[in-house]
């Protein structure tokens, strides 16, 4: 993939670096001692993004995980499943773009896959509300899960979400109780679920597709009970101490203590 | 815990969906394998042991 666009302060030393070795590479000097430089410089570059992404802060985390080109539920769809065939709609009040679901196949695995999806450019991201669900798309993710557990379908579910949609629409259509619902039957679905938080995994809208057999989450990704501009804003009144917020919730992956079972 | 690809997965897609390919893969090889009911008394075990709660002052059994 070619170099993405500095949106990371952090990153600035990568990219720079970055900047070097190919204004290297573009040079037609092909002399020992420019090979060995550029060899060099990358030897560096790993280095320098090991140190950097070791030694990432909650809020840093945070911030990759909201990263504009991070993979989404699309980018996995594309390029891990053989097969994917969408399924729209909750039979109630209509189809929700936050979230995806649909029957896919993952090698020999015919498998149900249901994921958030935040959107690309502005227009898909209205669409999808920032990969904020409403409350049909977790009518429409339960519906088709029980379709699943009747067909002996392993249920993959890919998490990345602010939250759950706060609107009055999506309260007036029963937002808390619809998330409730799916995790009291997700809990007793018969069959296996996968979880795995792709980027974040925001409260109740993470939840509310969360709850299997075994539960994972990418290295930078996070998973918190609220967002930490929400906490903010609740504890300090005010969305800018979101950073200190990030590290108070201890929501990154290093946090985790390991599982038992 | 995925491990992503050096310097976070918005560097290399492709990478990153091999390796949650791969975790995928494997834990589905897991859970298919087993009896329903002992998949699902597990399942309730796990979130049932992430927390208790006291009742009137007391740790509930």
């Amino acid at each position: 993939m070619a170099s993405p666009s500095l949106q990371l302060d952090f990153e600035k030393p990568i990219v720079e670096l970055e900047g070097k070795l190919s204004q290297l590479e573009a040079s037609t000097d092909d002399s020992a001692e420019a090979a060995e430089q550029k060899r060099a410089l990358r030897r560096e570059l790993t280095a320098l993004r090991k140190k950097i992404y070791s030694e990432l802060d909650a809020w840093q985390t945070v911030r990759v995980a909201r990263h504009q080109e991070r993979p989404m539920t699309t980018d996995y769809i594309q390029l891990m499943f053989d097969e994917f065939v969408e399924l729209h709609g909750d039979r109630f009040f209509g189809d929700d773009r936050a979230i995806r679901v649909g029957f896919a196949k993952l090698d020999k695995y015919k498998v149900l896959l249901v994921g958030h999806q935040k959107g690309k450019t502005l227009e898909e991201r209205k669409q999808c509300y920032f990969g904020c669900a409403h409350p049909e798309g977790y009518r429409k993710a339960l519906g088709k899960m029980r379709l699943a557990a009747k067909y002996n379908l392993p249920v993959i579910c890919l998490i990345d979400t602010p939250g759950a949609y706060p609107g009055i629409g999506a309260e007036e259509r029963g937002q808390a109780q619809v998330i409730a619902e799916n995790m009291f039957e997700m809990s007793r679905l018969p069959t296996p679920i996968i979880c795995v938080v792709i980027g974040e995994g925001g409260s109740g809208g993470a939840l509310g597709i969360g709850v299997g057999d075994r539960v994972g989450v990418l290295q930078h990704s996070y998973y918190s009970v609220i967002s930490p501009e929400g906490c903010a804003g609740i504890l300090w009144k005010s969305g800018e101490y979101a950073e200190q917020a990030a590290t108070a919730l201890r929501l990154s992956a290093k946090d985790w203590k390991p599982s038992t079972t | 815990m995925i491990e992503e690809p050096l310097g976070g997965a918005h560097r290399d897609h492709h990478q990153m969906a091999a390796r949650l390919k791969m975790y995928l893969l494997r834990t589905l090889q897991q859970l298919v394998t087993e009896p329903i009911d002992q998949l699902l008394e597990k399942r309730y075990g796990k979130y049932r042991r992430q927390g208790v709660f006291l009742e009137n002052g007391e740790l509930p059994e």
